[in-house]
């Protein structure tokens, strides 16, 4: 099965996760952040961050700052107190769907 | 950190792609930017160009034009939201009566007094004046933003539904409907009382619907310069000429 196809529904609560444990971080941070942490397994293409972000900020889970790095402009995403509410949910009910999964997974934990 | 012709060059392969908006574009620049920069380190005889297709490739082909499309639906969204709650934000119970008091006075006023449609037809065209007047100054503070934008801005040029549908309503409500009025009756200006209950019924719809038509057109241009005045803080780079 296609990793990416996985990792698809759990980008949302990962990139959420990231700007709680990091406060603000840019589009290609955390990029290499991940595919730092899972050592390679999940790449994440821009084409699936930005348009996520960008709905984040939208929908007031994460807010944006523009700050001058030389000769270009960076921009930050920050968690906002909304947003760091909903992060703590999407921990609790990701946390709940892994055990479920694990589960199925492994009956014989039950 | 790569120098500014280099930034220039990415600017401009943002744009072959179909990133020409400012707001869109600044973060894939960086982006790209940063690939670049960890791609000449961990490949030192790397060329600039050949780091930067490889960075582009990346993206691929279509991930830029959904970028900037799923931003644009985004902005169009948000606008059509706030419009919304700005327009609704009118409807409080004092501002509810008064309406209500002068659409009342309005439809009593042709009874009480005699009054010609001519008449009528001026005074609402003297209130359409009066309006324009008072919201001029915004009309111009919201021109003045998106003229001083010297690359686009996604953001200044998407429309919300409600302002493509004010566009819409502007021709189907435009002159024609308010001469057609007059044309099915010729002999109005010899008849200094014409009063039909059906023409006071239409009079009255077309009034309301003015008004309510007014007040849309009203709230898109306070969530306008609100909007443009955020982007101008922004992204005052944008605006800034060379």
């Amino acid at each position: 099965m296609n990793k990416s196809t996985l990792y698809k529904g759990f980008l949302e609560p990962i990139i959420m996760r990231l700007l709680q444990e990091n406060g603000r971080m840019y589009g290609y941070q955390i990029t290499q952040m991940v595919k730092e942490i899972t050592k390679g397994e999940l790449h994440i293409t821009e084409g699936a961050l930005y348009p996520l972000l960008h709905r984040l900020e939208e929908q007031g889970i994460v807010e944006t700052e523009l700050e001058n790095i030389g000769n270009r402009v960076r921009k930050y995403y920050t968690l906002t107190k909304a947003g760091k509410k909903q992060t703590s949910v999407a921990m609790q009910e990701l946390t709940m769907f892994m055990q479920s999964l694990q589960l199925i997974l492994n009956p014989k934990l039950a | 950190m790569i120098p500014q012709e280099q930034v220039d060059e990415i600017i401009a392969f943002c744009e072959a792609k179909g990133v020409t908006y400012y707001d869109v574009q600044v973060e894939l620049v960086d982006h790209i930017a940063d690939c670049i920069d960890d791609l000449q380190k961990s490949n030192s005889a790397l060329s600039f160009s050949d780091a930067l297709h490889l960075a582009g490739n990346q993206f691929g082909n279509e991930e830029f034009a959904d970028i900037v499309k799923s931003k644009k639906r985004l902005i169009e969204k948000r606008m059509s939201r706030l419009i919304e709650k700005e327009f609704l934000s009118f409807f409080t119970i004092p501002r509810i009566m008064i309406t209500l008091l002068l659409l009342g006075i309005s439809l009593a006023v042709p009874y009480l007094i005699n009054i010609s449609l001519w008449m009528i037809l001026f005074l609402m065209i003297l209130g359409l004046i009066i309006g324009r007047i008072h919201i001029w100054p915004y009309e111009k503070e919201i021109r003045a933003i998106k003229e001083a934008s010297r690359i686009p801005i996604l953001s200044l040029t998407v429309q919300s539904r409600y302002e493509r549908f004010l566009d819409v309503m502007q021709i189907l409500m435009g002159l024609p409907n308010i001469i057609n009025l007059f044309l099915e009756h010729p002999d109005i200006p010899k008849n200094p009382a014409p009063f039909t209950t059906q023409k006071l019924v239409t009079l009255q719809i077309l009034f309301t619907t003015l008004l309510m038509l007014g007040l849309l057109y009203i709230s898109t241009l306070f969530v306008r310069r609100r909007v443009y005045n955020k982007i101008f803080d922004q992204y005052t780079k944008a605006f800034i000429a060379d």
